[in-house]
């Protein structure tokens, strides 16, 4: 790969994004004192 | 996370090429990239349980626990009833620690064989995994299916370096449009998005290796969004931050309001969002970028 794809680095963005949103959809829910751990289950 | 492996098994290939490469450069390059940022995050959060232990739930410090996780080592963790690591974000870079491991042992080999392997060796790991069901964490945790996402990315990055993806016809691209939104959809749907659950593992893995194939199919037609290139060289930082970063904001947010109006819960986690992607992307470009630019003499 000598020059980066930009659809890979879109997905990597995607992805990031799937994970983020994700974690923060389900942060209410889960507990909100909980600081880390939350998404253990998710994850 | 899936789609994470699936990039990351493209990735691999695809800058490796075709033929044999140098196993000590790839795992050196490799090592700089991954390492510091994680120890860095490993280290905060490892602080902050030590300082602040009533503000984690299932974050618990352990020394132990703490030097395991800097290695990459896999173990059990009490406090989260799972194999993860002190920084819980972590358990994704021990599977892509062990592929970077497994893909570097194979420098000898040429592409297509060292795929064959690959593929071979996570197949065999995982019907032992299904077969056996090991309960100690290092061969439960690589006795996984997991690890068969970084093969589907693999081949993809094999069908790519081949020339195979860009001549694929429409046909067969829409029908990958198809499988991957029924895998978007048995994997979050269906089965609620919990990828250790193997139906959802194949619906998600579904999704991530047909969105692969058809974006890098059609790399030439796909509009040129500078921003969500930048994104994507932010990932990683976005990746290991945004778990002090939605929590941080969202818990204080939706403390601050004190409601159960789903309306304002809503309008919390959408701030949670935009500044969980701010927050990487301000300590993709303060820290990651300048380390990876001070550490690239060493690669």
């Amino acid at each position: 790969m000598n020059k980066k794809l930009h659809t890979i680095q879109y997905l990597r963005a995607i992805a990031a994004l799937m994970v983020l949103a994700s974690h923060a959809l389900l942060y209410p829910w889960q507990s909100r004192r909980c600081f880390m751990g939350v998404w253990a289950g998710w994850a | 996370m899936i789609l994470f492996f699936v990039v990351s098994g493209f990735i691999m290939v695809a800058v490796t090429g075709d033929g044999r490469f140098d196993a000590g450069k790839f795992m050196r390059r490799r090592i700089l990239r991954v390492v510091p940022l994680y120890w860095a995050a490993t280290a905060v959060a490892a602080l902050a349980a030590l300082l602040l232990p009533s503000v984690f739930k299932t974050t618990v410090f352990d020394g132990e626990q703490l030097i395991l996780s800097l290695f990459f080592i896999p173990f059990y963790n009490p406090a989260s009833h799972g194999f993860h690591p002190l920084y819980k974000l972590g358990w994704t870079l021990n599977y892509e620690m062990f592929f970077y491991i497994c893909f570097a042992a194979l420098a000898f080999l040429g592409a297509t064989s060292r795929v064959w392997v690959l593929t071979i060796a996570y197949v065999a790991l995982a019907i032992i995994g299904m077969v056996f069901r090991p309960t100690d964490a290092i061969p439960a945790f690589y006795t996984s299916f997991m690890p068969l996402a970084f093969v589907a990315g693999a081949w993809l990055g094999l069908a790519y370096i081949r020339g195979w993806l860009s001549v694929l016809r429409v046909e067969v691209l829409f029908l990958l449009g198809l499988v991957g939104v029924f895998g978007l959809f048995e994997g979050f749907y269906w089965d609620r998005g919990l990828v250790e659950d193997q139906s959802a593992f194949v619906g998600l893995l579904s999704f991530a290796a047909s969105t692969v194939a058809l974006l890098v199919a059609r790399e030439r037609q796909v509009p040129y969004l500078p921003t969500l290139e930048r994104l994507g060289d932010a990932s990683y930082s976005i990746y290991l931050v945004h778990m002090f970063s939605v929590a941080a904001i969202a818990g204080v947010l939706l403390r601050m309001m004190g409601t159960d109006d789903p309306v304002l819960i809503f309008a919390a986690e959408l701030a949670a969002i935009f500044g969980g992607v701010f927050v990487g992307y301000l300590i993709y470009r303060a820290i990651e970028k300048p380390l990876i630019g001070r550490l690239r003499r060493y690669a």
